[in-house]
């Protein structure tokens, strides 16, 4: 497929994988990403795979060297073993202007999700922010780690909405600390389904995650991912 | 670095938008009730003001996510519990908007329905 390959000693990547990602078959991700991606850019592809044994970080980068945002064929991921447990960052996905909304992001998905699973992956990674990224991821799923960034975001509310509305998300964020004064999952899904947080969100930026070891937002991201 | 010509990090939100096309607005507010009802940031009643969704059409919603449930009971308790699902989301416009007459049979329903699910899930777990 044409990566190239680095890393930081002589273990190939193959017993790498075997010894810190066993069951995770990134040839899977590999190719569903060629099926789907490599069609949307006339630009030359750049394909690195960069492993770290120490570290225990997989780094998979795929890009066409992009000139701005409209033109970018991006596909970074990176794979943390982090004590005992994986956990996956997204670190950007995006295709090209022209091919966006055609159908190309679901098998790629599909593809991922299923070795995430196979590998008993804990987490999935995201920086909501791209491009309204901060309304969409919210809407799906993800839940915010940062309580600092959650406190931004009602901050920005409180400019934003009336009083009346302000109190319900107020509500929500007083909820969910009280009960969880540390809380590294903050329902921003509770937040994204009431129509006067769209302008809200759009804007925003923060870190979320999927908890994958939990059965029932798995179950949710899965159904919508194969629906 | 080509990542520097990109504002923030993370997958776009054209991705997001493409994984959840066939995802209904409706869906993920009726998910939204469910959870900030069971996590108790609002009572049922305030949950659907402010997500902005009618009893009527929660209803459906929330007679399917107690079917699992239900599935371990005869028919017998199958309906009289789901008759109680049916009027739990009721319970505010019984209470405030209905007349007097419906207020009364209503909550008359409410308690057989209740009662006689309960008697049977009892009976069924003694046979167990």
């Amino acid at each position: 497929m044409g990566y190239t390959i680095t890393s930081d000693n002589i273990q190939t990547l193959e017993t790498f994988l075997n010894r810190t990602f066993p069951n995770l078959n990134i040839l899977k991700i590999l190719q569903a990403v060629e099926r789907n991606f490599t069609k949307t850019s006339k630009n030359p592809i750049i394909r690195n795979i960069k492993f770290n044994s120490l570290d225990k970080v997989l780094l998979i980068d795929y890009n066409n060297d992009p000139l701005d945002i409209d033109s970018a064929l991006v596909f970074v991921r990176q794979f943390f073993k982090i004590k005992r447990s994986i956990e996956i960052d997204h670190t950007y996905c995006i295709l090209p202007l022209a091919h966006r909304g055609k159908g190309y992001i679901k098998p790629v998905f599909r593809e991922s999700l299923e070795q995430y699973i196979n590998c008993g992956a804990k987490k999935i990674r995201v920086h909501a922010g791209l491009s309204g990224g901060g309304y969409v991821w919210a809407k799906y799923g993800f839940r915010a780690v940062n309580k600092r960034e959650v406190e931004i975001i009602l901050a920005k509310a409180r400019k934003k909405l009336n009083a009346k509305d302000f109190v319900i998300i107020e509500k929500i964020y007083n909820g969910y600390y009280t009960k969880n004064p540390g809380g590294k999952s903050f329902p921003m899904n509770l937040w994204a389904a009431l129509d006067f947080m769209k302008p809200v969100l759009l804007g925003s930026d923060w870190n979320g995650e999927l908890d994958l070891k939990n059965k029932l937002h798995l179950e949710k991201f899965k159904e919508y991912v194969y629906r | 670095m080509y990542t520097d010509k990109f504002k923030f990090k993370g997958d776009h939100s054209s991705v997001g938008e493409e994984l959840f096309s066939e995802v209904h607005d409706q869906e993920e507010k009726f998910l939204a009730i469910e959870e900030s009802v069971k996590e108790g940031y609002f009572t049922l009643h305030e949950a659907l003001e402010n997500y902005k969704i009618d009893e009527i059409d929660y209803l459906p919603f929330a007679l399917s996510r107690a079917r699992a449930q239900y599935r371990k009971y005869n028919s017998q308790v199958q309906a009289f519990k789901a008759i109680s699902t049916v009027i739990s989301i009721f319970d505010f416009s019984i209470n405030h908007n209905f007349d007097s007459k419906s207020r009364v049979a209503m909550t008359t329903i409410k308690k057989i329905a209740q009662d006689s699910a309960n008697d049977k899930t009892q009976e069924l777990s003694d046979i167990g």
